[in-house]
């Protein structure tokens, strides 16, 4: 059985790039690209953290030399012939794909979102009594549309930097903005600088960036989990 | 009065448990390191969260990547395994992010 890391353009060896549970990586080529594999025990079958990184090293190993696109976690094929045939099979999708992310790398950002606990009027003119339920949902509106402006101080000066984006707004008292950019190599000084400006405003100053990480959420498969 | 025998065992279990999930992190922020000294490559590195890296890992790699529909794919339930264990990691590692942000701040370059 093949362990399966990416999908990239023919290149030479990897060499001492170590892969899952210690195993060498090699190329699997056809159809103009190449998938990154390297051979699996089934018998033990259980991944954790350790098979995680070595997922991500391999990755990353490929994404300094060529564009990438990542597979997810635990993906496995039969063999060389299984591999030949899925990269015939979708090769166009993944050449297009591979194009989308050429030069550009993931980054991540998470900020925890403040919400504004404070009762704000009613509409003009309404009448609305204290602890009645059309004042309980005009107090969640107006959560909601503080934890949105939030998360668009947040968002608006780092999407202008990007190729594309992932938003997700988990919600709750803290709110947690999680996101992925995919920015060109030669913006990364910039968006780093946009990070530290919205680190020193008091409403963002919760946020975290991660990266450069290879382009895992805009490989076009996000929706299939 | 002393305390009934099920009670003090089930209190040593916890006790175990706790450590042996402190030495748990422990091992994987050890590991972590050696993978961030290794990350150098030749990119300029955004400053990197190391605690952060990890949940943003298992994110990407269990919602994002290329998924392929073979004859042969790990069987959904292992990798579900591994979400449920890692969520309560990464729970943990959430919990602890506050204190652990203010203190990489102070101690960045």
């Amino acid at each position: 059985v093949l362990y399966l890391y990416a999908i990239t353009e023919p290149l030479s060896p990897l060499d001492g790039v170590i892969g899952v549970r210690g195993a060498s990586p090699r190329f699997v080529r056809a159809g103009g690209l190449a998938a990154v594999v390297s051979g699996f025990d089934m018998t033990s079958s259980e991944l954790g953290e350790d098979e995680m990184w070595a997922h991500d090293r391999v990755v990353e190993a490929v994404m300094d030399r060529a564009p990438v696109l990542p597979m997810r976690l635990g993906s496995l094929l039969a063999d060389d012939a299984a591999v030949r045939n899925v990269l015939r099979q979708r090769g166009r999708e993944w050449a297009e794909g591979l194009e989308r992310v050429r030069g550009a790398v993931e980054l991540g950002i998470r900020a925890a979102i403040e919400v504004e606990t404070t009762h704000q009027p009613p509409p003009e003119g309404a009448q609305v009594a204290e602890g009645s339920g059309a004042a309980y949902l005009l107090g969640r509106l107006a959560a909601e549309r503080s934890r949105q402006g939030a998360a668009r101080r947040v968002h608006e000066p780092l999407v202008q930097l990007a190729r594309d984006s992932r938003v997700r707004i988990d919600p709750g008292g803290l709110a947690r903005f999680r996101a992925s950019y995919l920015v060109d190599r030669a913006r990364l000084e910039a968006f780093k600088r946009a990070v530290e400006e919205l680190r020193r405003e008091p409403a963002t100053s919760s946020i975290t960036c991660t990266g450069p990480w290879p382009p895992y959420s805009f490989t076009g498969s996000e929706a299939r989990r | 009065m002393t305390d009934p025998p099920g009670k003090a065992a089930s209190e040593r279990r916890r006790a175990a448990a706790r450590t042996a999930r402190e030495q748990a992190l422990e091992r994987s922020r050890a590991r972590r390191e050696t993978a961030a000294t290794r990350r150098h490559a030749n990119l300029a590195r955004v400053r990197r969260d190391r605690e952060v890296s990890l949940v943003d890992l298992v994110d990407r790699l269990l919602d994002g990547g290329v998924v392929i529909h073979g004859d042969i794919t790990l069987a959904v339930a292992d990798v579900d395994l591994v979400y449920v264990g890692l969520r309560a990691l990464v729970a943990s590692v959430e919990s602890v992010q506050p204190q652990l942000g203010d203190s990489l701040n102070t101690t960045a370059t």
